[in-house]
């Protein structure tokens, strides 16, 4: 009975709002948002943090309410926090590729954070093809200005995709016919991607929501991340193309040939502090990818964590509040300094 | 009355131990379909015929695009592409301004005398220093690439903490700080992520 009420309620009351902590949009660029959220502590630390999001989905994900918000905790904790978000590439933007985002927008953003806060020093953090970039651009930047690299479930061999590897497997998958018919890869081809490593995740989910319709919690929770994974963005063309042909199928960031922008990428070239947190059920990214990452590259101070949860749950909800975050922040605020 | 009492405890008894196994019921359900599922699309057979299907989708849409660039040239008006055709020319002016602004900001900072930063008195200060936690040295010794792994089942590598109460130190710790930061009380909530 008390379901069925609150199925209707579920029904009829609007979508949950996401992405309210206060912050600016300091820098906009086509795809690219650059976001300043407002400090919430009388002093910060000194070194400004710089989050790179991935480029498939919103940034909301680290942002999705009160308590559970990844950014929250960040400035409650005295951290000075600003963000790469992305919006859908327009047509226009299909010519994109790794070198747009690893040697232009990175270091632009990092030059206006320079600017805003008047701090030569950066910490970046990278979330899944978001520290993918991040550490394209350290390897490409060992001069710096890099402070620290935190990466969150970032895959380094891509020959250890498990399903997506095979699925793109240059015998039969067509990248450049893709890309040329339809310029920016569009969501919906992202998104089956995704939804195929568990066919019946949607469904089982489905079930569960209606298990726990009278717990409140669970259900504004669900339609959160719900509504955070329907949002996948489209990719633009160029990038896709690349990251295709020279990680998936020619595996270069690990054999530590890939060349972006007439500059190598050599993860030995990485010397700052570095810290890598995966999850041990890590569905999209298995341990096999992610797991070179720390043995690559150059810190003396590197250290990985891996921890209890999935793809999503090490960085939102509730399983990330308790695990990852206070870590991060043990890790992070001795370096920030 | 107190006999009613009983029952409805029983009743409300038997139907959370409903909801628990239905509950389970699906997250078993749905590890054993996964489990056939991606062994059947991790071979070759599925990713030829995924993928010729998405090639025979791209081509019926390219075909339908070119059918439709053709009425709308003949409405005399612009097509997809011209759309987009401009919207490249926007993105040229607007990466050469974003060059003119680097380029006239560089040219500012040599010329200039460098002025302090832009800090409105509302900024908070840069002096902020970490805080010394039990955590501090207990499990983020910093240095060394061995994996620091928490609540690892099978795993090689010991944890370095101790049992608490059937919890262990870090965890304690952890959901202490979790709970300050967010400024919400230790409450036990049930809550998914359901993207995963």
């Amino acid at each position: 009975m008390q379901r069925n009420i609150k199925g209707v309620e579920y029904f009829a009351s609007a979508a949950p709002a996401v992405g309210l902590t206060p912050k600016e949009t300091v820098y906009k660029r086509g795809t690219l948002n650059l976001y300043h959220y407002r400090p919430q502590t009388d002093d910060v630390y000194r070194v400004p943090i710089l989050i790179v999001m991935a480029t498939t989905n919103r940034s909301y994900v680290l942002d999705m309410g009160k308590g559970f918000s990844f950014v929250e905790f960040l400035l409650k904790n005295g951290y000075d926090v600003y963000m790469m978000d992305w919006d859908p590439p327009r047509p226009e933007e299909k010519r994109l590729d790794l070198a747009s985002y690893t040697q232009d927008f990175i270091p632009s953003c990092i030059r206006k954070i320079q600017q805003d806060s008047g701090v030569e020093d950066i910490t970046v953090v990278g979330y899944c093809m978001g520290g993918v970039l991040s550490t394209i651009y350290a390897a490409t930047h060992p001069e710096g200005p890099l402070k620290n690299l935190v990466c969150f479930t970032t895959p380094i061999n891509w020959h250890e995709l498990g399903l997506f590897s095979i699925w793109s497997d240059q015998n039969h998958f067509d990248v450049d016919r893709l890309v040329d018919m339809v310029g920016n890869v569009p969501p919906d081809l992202i998104m089956t991607s995704f939804d195929m490593l568990r066919p019946v995740g949607k469904p089982a989910s489905r079930l569960q929501l209606w298990d726990n319709m009278w717990n409140d919690a669970f259900v504004e929770s669900f339609r959160k991340f719900d509504r955070w994974a329907n949002e996948t963005l489209p990719l633009a063309g160029e990038y896709f193309r690349q990251t295709t042909k020279e990680l998936m199928w020619g595996n270069k960031l690990y054999k530590g040939e890939l060349v972006v922008g007439g500059k190598k990428a050599d993860l030995g070239a990485i010397t700052v502090p570095m810290l890598h947190a995966v999850a041990q059920h890590d569905h999209i990214i298995p341990r096999a990818a992610s797991k070179p990452l720390i043995e690559m590259v150059g810190s003396d101070d590197k250290q990985e964590l891996v921890l209890k949860g999935g793809h999503i749950s090490l960085v939102a909800g509730p399983n990330a509040v308790g695990r990852l975050w206070p870590k991060l922040d043990d890790w992070l605020s001795e370096r920030s300094i | 009355m107190s006999r009613q009492g009983t029952k409805s405890g029983n009743k409300n008894k038997t139907s959370r131990v409903a909801d628990t196994s239905l509950s389970d019921s699906i997250a078993r359900l749905e590890e054993r379909i996964d489990t056939i599922a991606t062994a059947l699309m991790g071979t070759e057979e599925f990713a030829r015929t995924a993928n010729f299907a998405t090639n025979l989708q791209l081509r019926m849409q390219k075909g339908m695009a070119g059918h439709m660039a053709r009425q709308l040239a003949l409405f005399n008006m612009p097509s997809r592409e011209d759309v987009a055709a401009l919207g490249e020319r926007v993105m040229d002016i607007d990466e050469r301004l974003v060059r003119i602004e680097e380029m006239l900001h560089q040219i500012a900072q040599s010329v200039v005398v460098p002025a302090e930063p832009t800090f409105s008195t509302a900024k908070p200060s840069r002096n902020r220093q970490p805080k010394k936690t039990a955590m501090s040295g207990a499990h983020l010794n910093g240095a060394g690439s061995k994996p620091s792994v928490e609540d690892t089942q099978g795993s090689t590598a010991k944890p370095k903490k101790q049992k608490m109460q059937g919890k262990t130190a870090d965890d304690k710790v952890s959901n202490g700080h979790a709970a300050k930061a967010s400024g919400q009380k230790k409450t036990k909530r049930r809550a998914s992520v359901p993207a995963e």
